[in-house]
């Protein structure tokens, strides 16, 4: 493993920030730390980068136990959201900055600038100063800042989130791009799930100082293992159900479905949580089912361009809302509109069970 | 004694759990001065002024002059001019700042440059020129045949007007200059007439830079020395009479009774300030949009008449006083002559070195100072930050005579070690320089907030050291506001008065000083000579440091401040 997390602890007064997280990150990963604000996913990159001190725990690079090494020694290359571009500086001489601090031999520092930023495509640009660049142009001078001493890890503390939508998606695919080439074991923080899936090789969803789940994105969209994952990473029906005996639990109105993805050992007769995926949610028409589908209503379709949204009214549980995403050309077979009965059809291999 | 060790005791005890040893021993360093050369003379004043004939403690100083009438009469005569000037002051000085960033008028910049000059020069140079304008001896009656007298009442109203005006433009220009045009565009939108606008947006957005304005302006004209000295005539105001008690009659009790009293409105004006300031929101949000006067042919032709008018008598009562330096026998001898320059009396050129000295000295030691108080004040969570913050802008509070006298109460006595420096230059720059701390200290306080905490964290990551981070990060990006810094403690040490009246001595005294005593021992065209040129050269500094910064290519620095 090149960098090792072990049993880190950080405490903020009485607030515990991070609490017994371990983790281990293969040398030219891609790691995102994804999690709501306040979740201590920043305080993490943080002891990381060596700008906090854990309370307890290790941080190991490479078998090498970084804690009494400053975040000045450890060679991280670090990108904050607010560019933190030196003003007085131009481009060239914010890039070159780590390299004199490093002690770089001057001859070799020119071609080093110009290396860094040839690569974020901004070579043209080195004699501008940051305040005449665009958010972009200066988020892209930061990460040539940060490479250019060659670090031996790259931090990224949501480099995104002060752009606007567009540059954003540009410029997540030049970092992973830049990162890929590269092949710099690299750590992101975000609060942007898509972000996190798009550009992560694995992503570490963390919730009130702990990590709920490490996986590939895939897996994490796929086969949340906490109900907390599978509300925070991407759009989810949750519905109030009791578990059966034989995989199968019960809604309220009476319905019975048999559940593949158990990810609770809840005895038969207590309260579980059902998830399902608005894409997994089937719809059909005609009249009352069997015991295994849902009557509903229309209650409000929505446009999305490549897709539709629907409400769904439950018959059985009329407090809550029901919501499937369709394509345009179901929408079109199915004829539905506002308003009609619907019956509602749930996967088997597509529901999850979590405790209540 | 026993009070302050047991009060030492608690703060250290309070201390010792934050075990910020580093940053407590600098906070200390950086506090000690701010006591000894402000709490302490303000100590020493209060003690005084409680001191009893046998020289025990007592109120009797307080109950003998409460009960003189005339000594009434004088605070009843500082309020009569300092309440209507305050009110003439803000209503020319909102028009003016108004013209400049909400109209269409021509030449803004010039307007504005000459609202600052009375800044440039020291504090009597308006009553100077009025009393050459409309003086019994003056221009006007001259060549009218009329009998104005301008001396009393009337000439300080003017002059305080004058003298307190670019102070209160300067305030009312920040809150004025900038606006959020959607604003403008929504109330237009719904059918706002201009005068609705102007109410309803407009003023409430400057609401809080009037009340700063009113109090600044009111402390100024109430503190005033310089001009009701020159131009008051019988008309005696507390700030004159407390100069004639003490230097001329050595009544230092009755001094120290009326520095207390001149205490209570300027510390009640500068809490009160302080307290707006701090709940006044931003009234501009990121997505604001900046807004462009738009041409009103009419009101535009209006504001530019007042705003032309109100230039024309700043340029009228300076220009009187340039005018008047040149004549050979004012005002029966108009020819021109350079033998005003000679100055023959008060130790000649003399004082305008020790000025400069002083000036110098007050710009370096100042900038350093403050800098480094605001410095401290920012980092530190501890008890002492707060007495840190608080000890730096208590001198807003402080009127310079106060301060002075304070200064003679502390540190005229053997038995003290700063006595060392009493009558020196340095005691001189230190007094200036605590005089004016409180602006001093909130301009590199601003300064520092533009420093991002991640810029100390980005450099760290690329290896950089401490003092490489201090001298290739920081320093440059609060450079030209420290060099507006050191411009400002120049150019006021260059023009106060008031401060070191009572801590001249005949080896150390200062131009702005020269200029009073000149103007006292009837040789008003010198006065005239050596207040042009200490304006002169205060504008040369000025225009010297702006083409420097221009080319070192530092943009927008605020030198006039």
């Amino acid at each position: 493993m090149h960098l090792a997390l072990q049993d880190v602890t950080k405490r903020f007064g009485d607030v515990t920030a991070v609490r017994d997280v371990s983790l281990e990150i293969a040398r030219g990963e891609f790691v995102c730390f994804l999690g709501p604000s306040g979740c201590g996913k920043t305080t993490l990159l943080r002891l990381v980068a060596g700008l906090d001190t854990p309370d307890q725990g290790t941080i190991r690079l490479a078998d090498t136990d970084l804690t009494g090494t400053s975040a000045r020694d450890r060679n991280f290359g670090m990108v904050f959201q607010s560019y933190s571009l030196f003003p007085s500086m131009n481009v060239a001489r914010n890039v070159a900055y780590g390299l004199h601090c490093r002690r770089w031999p001057r001859e070799k520092i020119p071609q080093r600038v110009r290396e860094v930023l040839e690569l974020v495509h901004l070579a043209e640009q080195f004699d501008r100063y940051p305040s005449q660049l665009s958010g972009g142009q200066q988020q892209r001078v930061a990460l040539a800042r940060a490479l250019a001493p060659e670090p031996a890890v790259l931090l990224l503390d949501e480099p995104l989130s002060a752009l606007d939508a567009k540059v954003r998606m540009t410029l997540r695919e030049e970092v992973r791009r830049v990162q890929r080439r590269l092949g710099i074991t690299t750590i992101m923080v975000t609060h942007d799930q898509q972000e996190a899936l798009t550009m992560a090789d694995r992503v570490v969803v963390m919730n009130d100082g702990v990590i709920e789940q490490v996986d590939e994105p895939t897996e994490l969209y796929g086969a949340p293992a906490t109900a907390f994952v599978a509300d925070f990473v991407g759009a989810m029906n949750f519905l109030e159900a009791r578990a059966e005996s034989g995989g199968r639990v019960r809604l309220a109105g009476g319905t019975i479905l048999d559940c593949a993805n158990w990810r609770t050992d809840a005895a038969p007769g207590t309260p579980v949580r059902l998830a399902v995926r608005p894409e997994d949610t089937r719809l059909g028409r005609g009249g009352s089912g069997g015991t295994d589908t849902i009557d509903a209503r229309v209650e409000w379709i929505e446009f999305l361009g490549s897709s539709y949204r629907v409400d769904l009214r439950m018959k059985d549980d009329e407090a809550h809302l029901l919501r499937a995403e369709l394509s345009a050309n179901a929408i079109r077979e199915q004829g539905l509109s506002e308003g009609e009965p619907v019956v509602v059809t749930l996967p088997t291999e597509h529901l999850w069970v979590y405790s209540a | 004694m026993s009070v302050a060790r047991a009060v030492g005791t608690r703060l250290l005890s309070s201390v010792h759990s934050h075990t910020q040893g580093k940053h407590l021993v600098l906070t200390v360093v950086v506090l000690v001065p701010g006591l000894v050369f402000v709490v302490y003379p303000l100590w020493a004043i209060l003690h005084q002024s409680f001191l009893g004939a046998d020289g025990q403690l007592s109120v009797e100083n307080y109950t003998r002059y409460f009960t003189d009438p005339s000594f009434l009469r004088i605070i009843g005569n500082s309020f009569a001019v300092a309440i209507p000037a305050t009110v003439v002051t803000l209503v020319i000085a909102y028009v003016f700042a108004y013209a400049l960033h909400r109209s269409a008028i021509a030449l803004k910049r010039i307007w504005y440059l000459i609202a600052m000059v009375p800044l440039f020069a020291p504090s009597l140079v308006q009553a100077l020129g009025l009393q050459l304008l409309l003086g019994r001896n003056g221009f006007v009656n001259r060549t009218l045949g009329t009998e104005f007298d301008i001396y009393g009442y009337w000439g300080i109203f003017i002059a305080d007007t004058l003298y307190a005006l670019p102070h209160a433009v300067l305030i009312l220009s920040a809150a004025l200059a900038v606006a959020d045009a959607r604003l403008y565009e929504s109330a237009r939108m719904l059918g706002a007439t201009e005068w609705r606008m102007f109410r309803t947006v407009t003023m409430p957005a400057t609401r809080y830079g009037l009340v700063s304005a009113t109090f600044i302006v009111f402390t100024i004209v109430i503190t005033d020395f310089g001009n009701p000295m020159v131009i008051g005539g019988d008309y005696s105001v507390l700030a004159t009479e407390i100069y004639n008690q003490v230097s001329g009659q050595a009544n230092f009790r009755l001094g120290a009774v009326i520095g207390i009293v001149l205490l209570v409105p300027a510390a009640v004006a500068v809490v009160v300030e302080r307290y707006v300031a701090h709940r006044q929101a931003a009234a501009i949000t990121a997505g604001a949009v900046p807004l462009v006067p738009q041409r009103q042919p009419a009101l535009d032709a209006a504001l530019l008449g007042f705003v032309a008018l109100v230039c024309l008598a700043i340029l009228a009562v300076v220009g009187m006083v340039v005018y008047a330096s040149f004549v050979k026998l004012w005002p029966y001898n108009l020819s021109l002559t350079l033998a005003n320059y000679d100055f023959d009396v008060q130790g000649g050129y003399e004082p305008f070195f020790t000025s400069l000295k002083m000036a110098l000295m007050a710009a370096i030691v100042g900038l350093v100072m403050t800098t480094l108080a605001a410095y401290v004040a920012q980092n530190t969570s501890t008890v002492f930050g707060r007495i840190l913050y608080f000890v730096s802008i208590l001198p807003a509070a402080v009127p310079g005579m106060v301060l002075g006298l304070g200064y003679i109460f502390a540190f005229n006595d053997p038995a003290n070690p700063v006595y060392v420096i009493y009558g020196s230059i340095l005691m001189l720059a230190l007094n200036t320089i605590y005089h004016y701390h409180a602006q001093g200290f909130l301009t590199a306080t601003t300064a520092l907030k533009q420093i991002d905490a991640t810029f100390d964290e980005a450099s760290e990551m690329l290896g950089g050291s401490f003092l490489r981070t201090f001298w290739q990060v920081h320093l440059p990006i609060i450079l030209p506001t420290l060099i507006g810094l050191g411009v400002f403690f120049f150019m006021r040490s260059m023009v106060t008065l008031s401060g070191v009246i009572f801590l001249v001595q005949p080896g150390t005294n200062l131009a702005a000083v020269s200029v009073l005593l000149l103007d006292d021992s009837g040789e008003t065209t010198q006065a005239a000579a050596f207040s042009t040129l200490i304006m002169a050269f205060v504008i040369a500094v000025l225009v010297g440091f702006q083409i420097i910064l221009r080319i070192a290519g530092f943009r927008n620095v605020r030198l006039i401040r």
